[in-house]
């Protein structure tokens, strides 16, 4: 990890990518968006990949992200813990606090070596790929084993937001955080 | 999902989650087809104005609703149980019957272990020897436990109790190891190593190398261990997974001890059950 403590000051779980629930870490984690979906790699048809995909309308927030949040999809397949950062939901102890009407960047780095589909709740992705005003809107999102891709969320909707791994075995062993979006004082 | 219903409820008394929530909203449509019109207007934008006409809920987790949802995402505990050797081994010097199984109740990094192995002669009708170990076990890297516990031992020879220090896990190239050191209550110490490994010749079909090793730094002739090379043992066994938790099995195994001085070929069959 080269850029691990640049991830230690961008994450807000502290995280250190390592312990009996951590068993690989993608040491050059690259995009894959471009790339068909593992299984579909050889099939004759063609097949939609999220650079193929630009949104009807334009995204409602053409704001550029103030900051930018990594998350590190990790996980043991011999112990079955999954998790982001190296630490299971059961192990934090406070939501990951978004300013309501904020533009934040999410980048996601999926260490692991299977494909996690992350389900946000109330809020949208827009996936960051070459359009600018027409990003693929998504609620969920597929990242391939080693991959790193970036999110554009607007914390439009105060609450509390459940985000994680659709593979609900996944997210039930702990890979799942839940996003608070308030304002600035804490109260929405 | 309950959590995530909890953490739906707590916007209960507004329509706002009803609307906003991704799951909330197709689940509606789907258990209440009468429902279709609202639900299928999943304008985003519209939904924005709702949210903000809306008057909004304080944000923070309380503590009955974070343990609730910490222990279904991560805080679960959970068991096994695996027979790994029930079998009736033929010897000339009489038939045995065998077991080795263990378990364990825990949460990820922190578990309760037991451990039991021994042997049935069938010969003289009676336990040849029998051992019970329990353990906290703690994992300490990705593929390794670190265990701590006692064991005690029942059998021909005298019973004994030992200190057990436990290292057990995965190797590299999916080796399977078990190993311990002991003291016993005479202050003796000795090694165990296992390992295994489980060749997939099928899908069902598996070929296990199985090694144990088990050495005595100091004679304890009461117990019947003498110095060296006690109980080791090299084997195949060959099962047949039925269903992954039932799997008889044949084998054949060589062993050696200082103990009884020899080396001799045995054959086996028995069974192998976890859930």
């Amino acid at each position: 990890m080269t850029d691990h403590s640049a991830h230690q000051s961008a994450s807000n779980t502290g995280a250190t990518l390592a312990g009996p629930g951590v068993a690989s870490v993608a040491t050059n984690p690259v995009s894959r968006l471009h790339e068909r979906p593992l299984g579909l790699e050889q099939e004759p048809h063609r097949v939609l990949v999220y650079t193929d995909l630009r949104s009807l309308q334009p995204n409602p927030d053409p704001r550029a992200p103030a900051r930018e949040l990594q998350l590190h999809l990790t996980g043991n397949m011999e112990r079955y813990i999954w998790a982001f950062d190296g630490k299971k939901y059961a192990e934090v102890t406070a939501p990951i606090p978004l300013t309501l009407n904020e533009r934040v960047r999410l980048t996601f780095i999926n260490d692991t070596m299977m494909p996690h589909p992350l389900h946000i709740h109330g809020l949208f992705f827009d996936v960051v790929t070459a359009e600018s005003t027409h990003k693929p809107r998504k609620h969920t999102l597929l990242l391939k084993p080693g991959e790193k891709a970036s999110v554009d969320v607007t914390a439009d909707a105060p609450g509390l937001w459940a985000f994680h791994c659709h593979l609900l075995y996944h997210m039930h062993a702990g890979m799942m955080r839940v996003f608070s979006v308030s304002d600035a004082e804490g109260a929405a | 999902m309950k959590s995530l219903l909890v953490l739906g409820l707590l916007y209960a008394s507004s329509v706002f989650a009803a609307e906003h929530d991704h799951n909330a909203a197709t689940t509606s449509a789907e258990s209440q087809p009468q429902a279709v019109a609202p639900a299928t207007e999943h304008d985003h934008a519209a939904m924005q104005a709702t949210v903000k006409a809306t008057e909004a809920p304080v944000v923070s987790l309380n503590a009955a609703v974070l343990a609730q949802t910490a222990h279904e995402h991560g805080g679960a505990w959970n068991y096994l149980v695996m027979l790994d050797r029930l079998e009736r081994v033929h010897l000339d010097s009489g038939n045995e019957q065998q077991w080795e199984a263990q378990g364990w109740y825990g949460a990820d990094y922190h578990k309760l272990w037991w451990k039991t192995e021994g042997h049935y002669n069938e010969r003289s009708n009676a336990l040849g020897r029998g051992e019970l170990q329990a353990l906290y076990s703690h994992a300490v890297a990705p593929f390794w436990d670190l265990q701590l516990g006692l064991r005690h031992d029942e059998g021909q020879a005298k019973s004994r109790s030992y200190a057990v220090l436990g290292w057990q896990g995965l190797a590299p190239y999916w080796f399977e190891v078990d190993s311990a050191l002991f003291v016993s209550e005479r202050g003796d110490a000795s090694v165990r190593v296992e390992v295994e490994y489980e060749l997939r010749l099928t899908q069902r079909l598996l070929l296990q190398p199985r090694l144990e090793l088990n050495h005595a730094f100091a004679d304890d002739a009461a117990a019947g261990v003498a110095q060296g090379l006690n109980d080791s043992s090299i084997g195949l066994r060959l099962r047949y997974e039925f269903l992954r938790e039932v799997a008889p099995y044949v084998g054949v195994e060589w062993s050696v001890g200082e103990a009884s001085g020899n080396s001799e070929a045995r054959v086996m069959a028995g069974l192998r059950l976890w859930y």
